[in-house]
Order: C-alpha cells, then structure tokens, then sequence
C-alpha cells in the first residue's frame, strides 16, 4: 500500500484525479477481484499444453479457403425483415437520437458524470458493450453508425433537389494514404481514453462527439461516404476490424458490383466479403453465419497501415489493463519523482506517465511482434521478410486480445452498464424520470467473482487456441511444405503463449484504486 | 510424432476436468456475522483493507477522530461518523469483489444543515435499527409533517424503497402494515393520515432497514437532492481511505 499514500497526495494535488487516482479507462469504477494464482497456473498450462496438442493435430489438416456458411436473407420474408429500410428505420432513428443526446445532455445537463447520459452511454455501453458486441455478433456499427445515417440522408435529400447529382465532391482518395487517418484517429481517442484526465466530463465528451462528427461528415463530403468510411472513420475501420472474429458477415457474390467499388474489395480468393459498398449496390447478396474466428483467417493482402492498427488495437487493449496494476502505478510515480507532480491539471506528471504508456506500448508491441516475426522468417531460410511475415500473422493475434477485452471489461460492462437504466430516466439529470427507473439501483451481485475467474480463464485459453488455429491456416496457406508450416509455427507458438500469459497475469494483478 | 485423436480429446477432457474441479472444488463454509474495528485517524484508515467474504453479516465498528462521511462505493452505503464515538456500519457483503471506501471529513455544523434541512434528507425523519429477519419497525407520522411525502428505503438493500403520502387533515387514524420481501416493499406507495403508525415488517431472508429519504447516488457521489455539494471544493476532499475485499464463498 505504500505506493497509494505516495500517489493519493499526488492526484491530491492535481484537483479532479481525486475521484480516481492512477485509474485508466475512461470512465466507470472497476471492482473485480484478482484471479488467484491457481487460476493463472491452469491457464497458462492449458495455453501451453493445447498449443502442442493443436499443433500436432493441425499439422495434419488441409489448407482449405471455403468455409461452413448459413444465409440469414435466403427466404423471402426474412430478407424483407432484415434488410428493408422500413425495417432499419427505427435503429437508425435512435442511433442518430442518442448522438444527439449525448451532445445535448454534455453541454445542458448535469456536470457530474455519474448524473449524466454522456460518461455511462459513450465509456461503457458504446465504446465497451459496442465493442464486445461486434466482435461477437458482428458488424452492427455499419448498420447503425450516426454519421454515415446522416450522410445518407443528406445525399438523398440532395439527390431530390438536384437530380443526377451527387452531393460529396467525390475526390479521389490519395491511395498512398492507406487507413493511416483511420488510425491517428483512433490513436487519438486511445490516448483520451487513458491519459486525458477530463475524458469523463460530459462536456468535454460533447465537444469530442461535435468535433469527431464535423471530421466525418467532412471526410465523406470530400471524399465520398464509402471512401471515407473504408479510410478514415476510426470506429467503421475498428470495429470493421473486430467484427472479422463475429459469426455474421455480408457477401457479395455479384462481382459486376464490385467492379464498380471504389476500393479493392476483392481477396486473393475472389470473394467479396464485408464489403458494406458493395452490399450497398447490389441486391444479389448474403447475409451469412459463419464460425467463429474464421473471418479473420481469410486469403488476403495485409497491408502495412493495417497491420499498424491491428498491433495499436492489440496494444491498447493490452495496456487499458496494465495502467491499472502497481506496476504501472510505480511506473507513475516513478515519473512523478523525476519531474514533480505539476500543476496544470492536464499538463501534469501522472498525465505524461499514461501518454508515455499510450505511445510506447503499441512500440514495444510491435518491435517484439517484429522480432519473433524475423525468428519465423529465418526459420524459413528467409523465403518471406519478416515484415511480410508480421503482415500474414497479423490478424491471428487478434482471438486472444479480444477475450483478453471481455474477460478484463465484462464486470464494468454488467455493473457499472446498469447505470445507464437510471440515465435514460433522467439523461440530462434535470429531476426527470421518463420511464420510471430513475431510481434503480444497481444489482451489483450480478455476477460472482468464481464465475467471472473461471470464465476469464477460460475465454483467454479458448482465444489462444483459436489464435493457435488461425496462425495455423495462414501458415498452411503460404508454405508448400509441411516441414516448413511447422517450423515456422513455433516461434509463432512462442509469441502466443508469451501474449496469453501475460494477459491471464494482468487479470491476476488486482486493480490499483 | 502423430497422437491418435481420440487420446487427445481424452487429454483435453482430463486438463479441463481438472481445471473445473480446481475451480470449483474450493471449500466453502456458511455466511458469519462478524465485527470488524476501524479506526480513522489523520485520513488513514485501520485496518486498510477490510476482508470478509461472500454472504457474510458485518458490522463495522468505525471511530474516528475527525467527523465525516463513510461511504462505501457500489455498495453505496454511506454513513455519517461523529468524532469520538464509535458508530456502527451494518452491511451484507452480498457482492463480491474490491470496493473503495472513501471519507469525506466534514464540518459537523454544516453537516448539520445538510442533513436535517429538508424533509427528503438521508435519515432526517426517522431511522431504524437493522431488523433482523421476521421483525418489525413502528414509525409514527407526526402532525407536523402534513401534506408531506416522505421517500424511505432499506438502507441495507436500497432496492426495496417506497413512499409515505401524508394527507393534509387529520382523519382516519389507524395503523398501516409495510412488508419487506426478497422481491420488493408491499404496498410500495403508502397513503396515511397524520396520527398514523406505521409498521414495516422484515419478511426476506436478509437483514434489512427502514430510513427516511431516497438513496444515496447510484454508484458513488453524493445525494441527488444535495447537488450543492458538488462544487469543486467539497469534492476534492472525498479521498479514499482503504479498500472492502470481499472474497466469494
């Protein structure tokens, strides 16, 4: 405890961090138990053990692009229920809505974030429950995103006035740019989550929701609505990202269509798949289930912008964990020893300690990904550089950050979530009670610590062999012999049972409050 | 190297068995009711982190040497100390998990006002001892508080709460029956007459309480009805004093 009595002083000091000292995420009080050692000796064992196991049986397995899939829209009525505008309408009509709340309650309502909409709404059922819920379910951002809504309408508005027109200026995107403004976006939005101390002010949020909206809709009025989308709205292009793991996907089996896409949308398999242009154009499409994971183990080109937002992804979800053990904590005050607390409420030591993590993590990651990237090219006489390397196995790191994400979210998102059900009464914390929960009260045993341990676990081994599994595919996918799949599959392994290790010993430290 | 599959699903089933039973297998023992001393002196809390488990009955037997605010986060109980005189806080570690608690020393003069000015105050009509399951708690209404609504809940399980609409002439004086289940309060709303008694009857299988006043705030902060509070200089000295670990069972 010594290092709560250096740092409480500290955050003392520096006004508002009072309310949560040294606690990353943007907003919300954690609660969660440590997981026990036992648990993170079966963890990682099993890590290791399947690894070996997997890799003996998957050597076996034949390389093979198709993969099992169930369209949702095959029947008539269900595709008049899934995909007519009528249908969508409402979603739209209260995705729009709550942006609009959520600016609104930020500049009129309440300042206290507890006792406002936009805190509660933005840190944990967006950004959190959004999160989780694409990554499982699948892409429902690309259904309900407010801003591509409102430029949709605004273009059809604009179409009735002037026929034959469109309403983006429709330049060419500069192709060299990749989805590197995607990316500084959402390195951007990294650093508030967890460095800017005022992320839980809701009318700092507000500002931040009317200033990201004026980026967007000036992205798509320039370079037209999809372009836009594909390149630089952060949210589509991330949770694009995560909904590659999901159980849905759309296909375009029309490929007329995809002539006319702005972008390259088709893979190395000539498959058009989550390709929301393309969906968009033509009508000889699917909606299809699919198994988990496997939409992230398609035969495609991995760009190097790409790959740098997977690394950041992984990174960040790495240290959204780690800034809140004693380790980092020491880290801070290490910080705060060699340049003084500071005055400034944003200019501060503390502040510049979770910068420092928010820009060198994703570093580091990437340095050591690129090192045991360079290992497997070598272990393959260097037929592949080992960028090209970092770039193929990019994507099958992504199982085992993301059951990290819910195992180390999932108690903020069930508890501290339920605050939004007083919230919606009374959004602007005015004295409203809308729908009569005003005064709910959160049921805080909802879920039990063992329960919570043992599905952590669980989630983050399954998510390492899934991991195991996807590396396994791609591997099959590039090297002809069997000898060489396997050899460069071990420092693969290695990094994996490095990355599910370390993510098991972060639940396992307890939270620093 | 190659291993028939049937023996690896039967190495598979084996480590996952064996990782269930760990898991589960843990040994566990009835809920206790237990008392736990906690000192505060110069903002530092005596023992720093109060361990109890799942289910458990505990009594907080705080003393401090400045008055103020004890508040438990999540839990959201919250409790005025006075200086010098040990005051019970009664809870049911219901929750597992790690919570802070915080103190917010507090001018007992201001204090004052805060808490008794307004009808709706936390505790400022009446405040029951913790009922034990199958007894009761009698309040009568006085005269004064005529054509007054008076919110209470169970501070111990906010969730079952309700109101007392008192009608403004005296009339029909008798007495009024409120009964605590595991589901909620019957009846939830209570309309009576100055003169009235009140009895609430603890009928769930838990401890509860019956305090005048709606619930402290949500998750943390303060209450609602005291938004004054909330000006930067009272919530910078809300700091955090130690931690309730909660273990499950």
């Amino acid at each position: 405890m010594r290092k709560l009595k250096i740092v409480l002083p500290v955050a003392a000091a520096t006004g508002s961090l009072v309310v949560w000292p040294a606690y990353a995420h943007g907003f919300g009080e954690r609660t969660e138990l440590p997981i026990p050692l036992g648990y993170f000796l079966i963890g990682a064992g099993l890590a290791v053990a399947l690894s070996f196991v997997f890799i003996s049986i998957l050597v076996r397995v034949k390389a093979e692009g198709s993969y099992w899939r169930f369209n949702l829209i095959g029947s008539s009525w269900a595709k008049a229920t899934l995909t007519s505008p009528i249908s969508l309408l409402p979603i739209k009509l209260l995705s729009v809505f709550l942006l609009g709340l959520v600016i609104a309650a930020g500049l009129g309502g309440e300042s206290n974030p507890l006792l406002n909409f936009g805190p509660t709404f933005i840190w944990i059922v967006w950004w959190v429950g959004m999160a989780i819920g694409v990554a499982l379910v699948g892409n429902i951002w690309a259904l309900i995103n407010p801003w591509k809504i409102l430029f949709g309408w605004a273009e059809g508005l604009y179409r009735l006035i002037r026929p034959g027109r469109e309403l983006s200026l429709g330049r060419e995107y500069p192709a060299k740019c990749g989805i590197w403004p995607a990316l500084v976006l959402f390195a951007l939005y990294t650093w508030i989550q967890d460095s800017y101390p005022k992320s839980d002010v809701p009318v700092q949020i507000a500002m931040m929701a009317i200033i990201y909206s004026a980026t967007t809709l000036g992205g798509m009025f320039i370079f037209g609505k999809h372009q836009w989308l594909k390149k630089g709205e952060a949210f589509s292009v991330v949770f694009g990202l995560l909904s590659r793991f999901s159980v849905t996907e759309v296909r375009v089996t029309d490929h007329d269509a995809c002539q006319a896409c702005s972008s390259e949308c088709l893979d190395l398999d000539r498959q058009c798949v989550d390709c929301y242009e393309c969906f968009e154009r033509t009508k000889v499409r699917e909606i299809n289930l699919r198994p988990f994971a496997i939409g992230l183990g398609r035969n495609e080109t991995v760009t190097t912008d790409i790959l740098a937002l997977v690394v950041l992804m992984l990174a960040t979800v790495t240290f959204d964990g780690f800034s809140a053990t004693s380790a980092w904590t020491e880290f801070q005050t290490f910080m705060v020893d060699l340049f003084g607390s500071g005055s400034s409420e944003i200019l501060n030591s503390l502040v510049l300690a979770d910068t420092l993590g928010v820009l060198l993590v994703p570093v580091a990651f990437f340095l050591v990904y690129l090192f045991f990237s360079k290992l497997m090219a070598s272990s393959v006489d260097g037929q592949i550089s080992a960028l090209e390397m970092a770039r193929i196995f990019g994507y099958s790191l992504i199982p085992i950050a993301l059951a990290y994400n819910i195992a180390h979210f999932i108690t903020l998102l069930v508890i501290q979530g339920q605050l939004i059900i007083p919230l919606a009464s009374d959004p602007f914390g005015s004295g409203w009670d809308l729908f009569g929960t005003v005064d709910y009260s959160l049921n805080i045993s909802i879920i039990n610590a063992r329960i919570l341990w043992f599905l952590s676990v669980a989630l983050i081994v399954l998510g390492h062999v899934l991991a195991v599994y996807l590396a396994h595919r791609v591997a099959i996918r590039t090297f002809a012999d069997r000898a060489l799949v396997l050899r460069s599959q071990y420092p693969m392994l290695a990094l994996m049972v490095m990355y599910t290790v370390i993510s098991l010993w972060i639940i396992a430290q307890p939270i620093v409050q | 190297m190659y291993i028939k599959k049937p023996n690896l699903a039967a190495i598979f089933v084996a480590v996952a068995l064996i990782a269930i039973i760990g898991a589960v297998a843990c040994s566990s023992s009835d809920p206790e009711r237990i008392d736990v001393s906690v000192s505060i002196n110069s903002g530092v809390m005596e023992p720093k982190t109060i361990k109890v488990k799942q289910g458990d009955m505990v009594t907080l037997k705080i003393s401090a040497d400045e008055g103020g605010e004890f508040h438990l986060h999540t839990y959201d109980i919250e409790a005025n100390i006075p200086a010098d005189e040990e005051t019970d806080f009664y809870f049911v570690a219901d929750a597992t998990g790690r919570f802070k608690i915080t103190y917010h020393p507090m001018d007992e003069n201001t204090h004052g006002e805060a808490s008794h000015g307004e009808d709706d105050s936390h505790g400022g009509i009446f405040e029951s001892e913790v009922i034990p399951p199958g007894e009761s708690f009698i309040f009568e209404i006085h005269k004064h508080l005529a054509g007054k609504t008076i919110p209470f809940h169970s501070h111990l399980h906010p969730a079952l709460n309700g109101s007392i609409n008192v009608a403004h002439k005296s009339g029909q004086t008798g007495s009024v029956a409120v009964e605590y289940t595991d589901e909620g309060v019957e009846p939830h709303e209570i309309n009576a007459s100055p003169g009235t008694v009140i009895t609430w009857t603890n009928n769930s299988s838990v401890p509860q309480s019956v305090i005048s006043g709606h619930h402290a705030d949500m998750a943390m902060g303060e209450h609602k009805t005291d938004k004054h509070k909330m000006g930067e200089h009272d919530e910078g000295e809300e700091v955090q004093i130690g931690l309730l670990e909660v273990q499950p069972r």
